[in-house]
């Protein structure tokens, strides 16, 4: 399958891969590296998902120290290791979301998100590398592309933490249809950013 | 959902994290001998990785990275022996750094470790489920203590009634008691008036009128009632006056001059009296009867004061 990889992403990944080999073998100097490049995202996105700023460091402080112990479970060529990381703190943020709304005083007083592609570029932008700019610019531009109500499930699923079964409650569809809807959104995300990466090697060769 | 047997529908949400637990575990285990749905999965994994850019970026504060290093280095101190061998081989600049800043910094690391760290985020964790625990509790608690309420109300009354059931059960037993006694009394009566009645009636029974003296009052009378080679003996007695005080009726009986004190008459209010007693012989071994008013004590012969005498 193909690795997203334009010519600056690709050196990063590289680099991040080398990075990650010396943190398995208890080398702090490397996860410093991996927390600068990567830590601003982590934090962003569990803001986005938790809405709480002290959760959201805990997030943050827990990732890091969940790849500084479990470096060695990361399968080198299987992805990138800045994926790997996100879906560390995904599922940190995932299961805090969960804890809240199985508790008996959860009141689904969820703040009202401002939807990801009209989000001004603003925040961190002062502080967000090239790359991370060039990566935001790219999965921002595929998200716009997509059908609303496919961006819909999207979100609710990644950043709203919710289960397919809890979507369609929410939307009040049919599991099959959120089903399908995540399924076309992510097919189409995935035809979107190969057909970048292609352009972009082309347009470097 | 399945298609050709593969949840090619559900493999999406599944790399999304957004499949319940069930399902999940049946996606993880289709994909652990799939791979051409394993290879699936991991194109949409690249996808999800770049998800996050969409959030922007944001600097935490920076005493996140220094607690999160100093947790590091309070755990690399803690297993700076066990991997003491292999320290020389990686370079120097890669391993003296991190235990030569865990030095100083150790007391602080620790309790910043400790303070903060895994600590917070798993004791939040914790608190939570604790939080739920102490929710449920205090349900079944508030649910136990109506219930409990409930039952001391009921309870309450039920005592109150038991406690007067046992007191009306007691004045019922207490009752029953009298009337026990009662009855025993009126069938000790009964049984006596029965023997009486029975001795007089039987055919055998032969009586004789006493006859009265000049100190017996005016129609006053006496009757004894006996069977012959028997002990057996009963007086009836009417009109006689109650024995004044320290004086007694006593019945004798004598053969050949030699009285014989008997027993004593109690004469009730309406001036009858009776008695049944055994001699000491059979009745026809006596020749005579009487009935003197004695005084109490006087036992061995019977006065002068003679009130019903008979020859047997």
């Amino acid at each position: 399958m193909s690795r997203l990889s334009s010519p600056a992403t690709g050196l990063s990944t590289a680099e991040d891969e080398a990075l990650l080999a010396r943190v398995a073998r208890s080398d702090s100097n490397a996860l410093e590296v991996l927390y600068e490049r990567h830590a601003r995202i982590v934090y962003a996105t569990a803001l986005r998902m938790l809405g709480n700023a002290e959760l959201a460091e805990d997030i943050v402080q827990e990732t890091f120290w969940r790849v500084w112990r479990r470096s060695g479970s990361f399968a080198a060529g299987r992805g990138q290791v800045a994926g790997w990381i996100f879906g560390i703190a995904h599922n940190l943020c995932i299961d805090e979301l969960r804890r809240q709304r199985s508790r008996p005083m959860y009141a689904h007083g969820e703040q009202e998100q401002q939807a990801l592609i009209e989000q001004t570029d603003d925040r961190g932008d002062v502080t967000s590398t090239a790359i991370e700019r060039e990566r935001r610019r790219v999965i921002v531009a595929a998200l716009a592309q997509i059908p609303p109500e496919q961006r819909e499930v999207l979100e609710l699923a990644y950043f709203g933490g919710f289960s397919q079964s809890e979507i369609a409650q929410r939307l009040n569809s049919p599991v099959g249809t959120i089903k399908t809807r995540t399924r076309l959104a992510l097919q189409k995300m995935r035809d979107l950013l190969h057909a970048q990466q292609m352009s972009a090697e082309d347009l470097h060769d | 959902m399945l298609n050709n047997d593969h949840p090619i529908e559900s493999i999406p949400a599944f790399v999304l994290g957004a499949l319940d637990a069930d399902e999940a575990a049946r996606v993880a285990a289709h994909l652990a001998a799939c791979p051409s749905c394993r290879a699936e999965a991991e194109s949409f994994r690249t996808v999800v990785g770049m998800l996050p850019y969409a959030a922007g970026a944001a600097e935490p504060p920076a005493r996140i990275k220094r607690q999160l290093f100093a947790r590091i280095a309070a755990t690399s101190a803690e297993s700076t022996v066990p991997a003491a061998p292999e320290r020389p081989v990686t370079p120097p600049s890669h391993s003296a750094k991190p235990v030569r800043w865990a030095v100083p910094v150790m007391a602080l690391s620790l309790a910043l470790a400790l303070g903060f760290g895994a600590a917070t985020f798993e004791a939040r964790a914790q608190a939570d489920r604790l939080a739920m625990e102490l929710a449920t509790s205090r349900q079944t608690l508030g649910l136990v203590e109506t219930q409990l309420a409930e039952s001391r109300q009921s309870g309450a009354e039920v005592a109150a009634r038991l406690m007067a059931s046992q007191q009306q059960l007691a004045h019922t037993q207490a009752q029953l008691a009298e009337s026990q006694r009662e009855v025993l009394a009126l069938q000790e009566a009964g049984q006596q008036g029965e023997q009486f009645v029975s001795f007089i009636a039987a055919p055998q029974t032969v009586s004789r009128t006493l006859g009265t003296t000049g100190q017996a009052p005016d129609k006053a009378s006496a009757r004894v009632f006996m069977q012959p080679g028997h002990n057996r003996l009963v007086v009836l007695i009417h009109g006689l006056h109650t024995a004044e005080p320290g004086k007694v009726y006593r019945l004798w009986l004598a053969r050949d001059n030699q009285a014989v004190a008997i027993g004593t008459i109690t004469v009730d209010e309406d001036g009858i009296a009776e008695l049944a007693v055994d001699a000491p012989e059979p009745m026809d071994t006596y020749d005579q009867v009487m009935i003197t008013l004695d005084a109490m004590d006087m036992t061995t012969r019977p006065s002068d004061e003679v009130i019903f005498e008979a020859n047997l």
